[in-house]
């Protein structure tokens, strides 16, 4: 089966794209902390945020309906969250809607903290989305190693994504082949005890599948370490993007307090 | 159930992240110290397992469906230190990968959906060690449940001390409203998790507990 690559966009060449995942990875961590660390309900110091944001997405020609589909596909937790909000926060109403003996009331300070909390949302999965859409990911774990992340961690990380798709798909495989056979009918216990049969089995593969990697592995000369190449080198426009990045974060976050101590 | 970005505040979010911190730090050190290289490919495929584990819908009610969370599963048949290390992983991946669940709230969903889960699964494991019969698929059941009503309860009250609820909501209301909710996706959660273990026993005890063969029917007779 065809999947989608996630990190699709990042075999490109811009100078984002060149630009190493190591000082990406800081930028990127910085303009997060940055945007949720600014006060409730201000807007303001969210816009210079936006604007880097929006420069960087320029500079690695991301196509925007790459990016806006991917903002879609958001954690329902968040939307129920950010839609309750104008309807249960007390504070001034500005909208009432009469509905049957009840009445429904909008209220302004609901309003804006959901306004707020969205901002916050988007300017973060956006962010996140692309240090991805301008990283290849084997580039991330490397930044990340050389970021002192812990070894087991970055490895654990690198074959989870390495395997990812090839459990998928036996796992879409076996789906399939268990509803062919009950077509999603029967009795409700037939059907529970089919879909823990899958995911056993699919346990079962998965566990007799890293013993034949490791014996591959073993064959190959692993000994308990991985040697990637050690590639990259800080380049002078390395040093420069992650410390203005780092920098405007700083600036955002000390201007949000300022104005408001 | 990932908490998105913005909605915690920097002292839930950053105590979150060091009990998590601590958490890992501890399952990675031993990790690092007990597990022979075999682990290393293990967990990784045991990551991308638990993705596909979540693609499998269990029939629920008519027209409703739930899936495996895989903390829970993976304390069971991993032990907990692995399970936490897995979970941290794949939860990492959602955030960057998948814009699932904030940068700054992974220390949060880590702790909700990997060390949480992994102990109660851990200690449902130490009774499958045990001759229990069906009392261990009781506990497996009811460590199901409680994984997920406290990960719900867990959420919820994060979200309050950061002041992330809705202002006339109330945290009681908010607590009873995910509670009743999560107790059915905590039932599939059990009995799934019930169901899986037993399968998986069954038919490969000695590959998931790593006792030899001799030992086991040694301390049988």
């Amino acid at each position: 089966m065809h999947h989608m690559m996630l990190d699709h966009f990042a075999n490109r060449s811009t100078p984002a794209h060149r630009l190493d995942p190591a000082a990406k990875t800081v930028a990127i961590l910085a303009v997060v902390l940055a945007t949720v660390l600014v006060g409730r309900d201000r807007f303001l110091p969210l816009v210079p945020v936006a604007a880097a944001l929006a420069a960087y997405h320029a500079v690695s020609r991301t196509p925007v309906r790459y990016a806006l589909r991917r903002l879609a596909v958001v954690s329902p937790l968040a939307v129920a969250v950010v839609v309750l909000f104008p309807f249960l926060e007390p504070g001034r109403v500005v909208i009432r809607w009469p509905v049957g003996g009840a009445e429904i009331v909008v209220t302004e300070e609901g309003l804006v903290r959901a306004g707020h909390l969205l901002a916050k949302f988007v300017l973060c999965s956006w962010a996140a989305l692309l240090l991805l859409a301008t990283t290849r990911f084997q580039d991330l774990m490397q930044g990340l190693a050389r970021l002192r992340v812990p070894r087991v961690l970055v490895t654990q990380l690198a074959f989870l994504y390495r395997y990812l798709w090839v459990v998928m798909d036996e796992g879409m495989h076996m789906r399939m082949a268990r509803a062919a056979r009950d077509g999603g009918l029967g009795p409700w216990r037939l059907r529970f005890r089919s879909r823990a049969g899958v995911v056993g089995v699919l346990f079962l593969r998965s566990w007799d599948r890293a013993e034949r990697i490791y014996r591959a592995m073993t064959a190959r000369g692993f000994d308990g370490t991985l040697h990637a190449p050690r590639r990259g080198r800080m380049r002078v426009a390395d040093w420069l993007f992650v410390t203005c990045t780092v920098a405007l974060a700083a600036a955002v976050v000390v201007g949000d307090h300022l104005a408001h101590a | 159930m990932h908490i998105g970005p913005g909605f915690l505040s920097p002292p839930v979010w950053m105590g979150a992240a060091a009990v998590s911190g601590a958490a890992l730090a501890g399952s990675l050190a031993v990790a690092g110290r007990r597990l022979d290289d075999r682990k290393v490919p293990l967990m990784g495929v045991m990551g991308a397992f638990v993705f596909a584990a979540q693609m499998v819908n269990f029939p629920v009610l008519p027209g409703t469906s739930g899936h495996l969370g895989g903390g829970f599963l993976l304390g069971i048949l991993l032990g907990a230190p692995l399970a936490m290390i897995v979970m941290a992983s794949i939860l990492i991946v959602q955030a960057l990968v998948f814009q699932d669940g904030g940068i700054e709230a992974l220390g949060a969903n880590i702790l909700v959906m990997g060390v949480m889960p992994a102990v109660i699964g851990e200690a449902v494991r130490r009774l499958w060690l045990r001759p229990l019969g069906v009392l261990a698929d009781v506990a497996t059941f009811l460590g199901g449940v409680a994984a997920v009503v406290l990960g719900a309860t867990a959420v919820i009250l994060m979200l309050w001390v950061s002041d992330s609820l809705p202002g006339s909501v109330g945290l009681w209301r908010a607590i009873g409203v995910m509670d009743l909710v999560h107790l059915v996706i905590g039932v599939v959660e059990g009995a799934a998790s019930v169901a899986v273990a037993r399968y998986v026993l069954k038919v490969r005890r000695d590959a998931v507990f790593g006792e030899p063969l001799a030992q086991r029917e040694g301390a049988a007779a």
